[in-house]
């Protein structure tokens, strides 16, 4: 490099300014002595003019709203909105799947009928149609229906006594609610069976009242999962279950709906 | 951090356009871009060098929108030559409105060398700050900027000499 002429870099720089005055004074002196260079410059200079001239106040040129800092940031925000909008339906969608999930196990499982359907079977199977045969309970107890899926033992007939239905429930609900003595508000204990559930054995004990109405306690274990009732009640056709939780055990009485003696069977097993 | 100044944005906002338009030589295409660097400049506000210059953060951010925009609209224009055989040519320069006079041999010019002579003669930013917004060394910087007056300079000649048509409104998109 000749160290008695500017370099290329030089000569951009003292067109474009960016030289210290030292400096731009000798590329202007050498220039001077340079025609043919100067010329040079000065085309690219004209052409620097023109490019600025082109471009020109920018300001001037259309406005373009969407262009605003406010405008993007507001549409930034929607975004995020769109966004989080759009996480919160995913994140409810998947509830709504797994609740969905769940809500279907429920209902496709075995275990989807009613609350104690079992106890208003039992009480229909057993007691519904005596007077219709004219067959009492304890002889139809000993008929065993092998199309029931619930198998069940022979009776205990009533009259061989509390003592031997005392027994069954030690035997078998060791912490369970005996079934109470109502001989006392005119209720005798007509039957009494042990029945076979999924998760175990169950009992039934139908009172009978002077009129020949009758009402059934019913326990037996918890449902799959070990699944504890909500007491409630409802109205099964022409009966009505009252269903419960207490201990190891779900319990039920099922009687006719207007029958008075139920409620109180219900309270003295709820307060026992 | 402080947050971004809208009134400092606002400022700067019709000299990205014009940066815009002097790459993409298309106004609708400018804003794009512009819409582009203003979302990611508000969105990484933060990464920000609190020292730096907001212009040359901003030019360099629209910038690096443009390339990346031009290696997607390169990658697809192959993929179309793929199917249709015949190479996709860029937006005519009959489309610039905003641009005062037509000068074709600037816009003939590649993108790299029209950013550079941008900056430097239009913007009046320093080769420093040059060399950071393109992200290109000092070196680079000076080479270019001399093999861009070059170019235009033999450009604007060839037009002279092929007889100028005269001028005449430009059409309007």
């Amino acid at each position: 490099m000749n160290p008695n002429q500017p370099t290329e870099q030089d000569l951009h720089a003292y067109l474009d300014d960016q030289l210290d005055a030292e400096r731009r004074q000798w590329v202007a002196a050498w220039l001077q002595a340079n025609p043919e260079r100067a010329a040079e410059l000065e085309a690219w200079r004209r052409d620097a003019q023109h490019l600025r001239a082109r471009y020109a106040n920018p300001e001037q040129w259309p406005a373009n709203p969407a262009l605003d800092p406010a405008a993007i940031r507001r549409r930034q925000r929607a975004g995020q909105r769109r966004w989080l909008a759009t996480a919160a339906m995913l994140v409810m969608a998947l509830g709504i799947g797994l609740t969905g999930g769940w809500t279907m196990r429920d209902m496709t499982s075995p275990d989807s009928p009613p609350p104690m359907a079992d106890a208003v079977q039992a009480y229909r199977l057993f007691t519904a149609d005596v007077s219709l045969d004219g067959h009492d309970a304890i002889d139809k107890g000993h008929i065993v229906d092998a199309n029931d899926a619930t198998a069940t033992t022979a009776p205990v007939p009533a009259s061989h006594g509390r003592e031997q239905i005392a027994r069954l429930f030690r035997a078998h609900f060791s912490d369970g609610i005996m079934p109470p003595d109502l001989s006392a508000a005119g209720l005798e204990m007509t039957d009494a069976r042990l029945l076979a559930t999924d998760q175990g054995p169950a009992a039934m004990v139908v009172y009978r009242d002077q009129s020949g109405r009758q009402m059934m306690m019913y326990i037996r274990p918890p449902g799959a999962g070990h699944h504890m009732l909500e007491p409630g009640k409802r109205v099964d056709g022409k009966l009505m279950a009252q269903y419960w939780s207490k201990g190891n055990y779900n319990y039920a009485i099922v009687s006719q709906p207007d029958d008075p003696n139920a409620a109180m069977l219900e309270q003295m097993l709820r307060e026992s | 951090m402080n947050p971004p100044d809208d009134d400092q944005l606002r400022e700067i906002l019709p000299r990205l356009r014009r940066f815009a338009v002097s790459l993409t030589h298309d106004p609708s295409d400018a804003d794009d871009l512009v819409q582009a660097t203003m979302e990611k400049a508000i969105g990484h506000w933060q990464r920000r060098r609190p020292d730096g210059d907001l212009r040359a953060w901003l030019f360099s951010i629209l910038y690096r929108q443009f390339l990346d925009g031009r290696r997607r609209a390169g990658r697809y224009a192959r993929l179309l030559q793929l199917f249709t055989s015949e190479p996709q040519t860029s937006a005519s320069a009959e489309d610039i409105v905003v641009v005062n006079a037509s000068w074709d041999a600037f816009d003939q010019l590649p993108p790299e060398q029209r950013a550079l002579l941008m900056l430097v003669s239009v913007e009046g930013l320093s080769y420093r700050e040059v060399s950071e917004t393109l992200d290109i060394p000092m070196g680079t910087v000076m080479s270019r900027l001399s093999r861009a007056r070059r170019s235009l300079r033999e450009l604007d000649e060839g037009e002279s000499r092929e007889k100028r048509p005269a001028p005449s409104l430009r059409r309007l998109k």
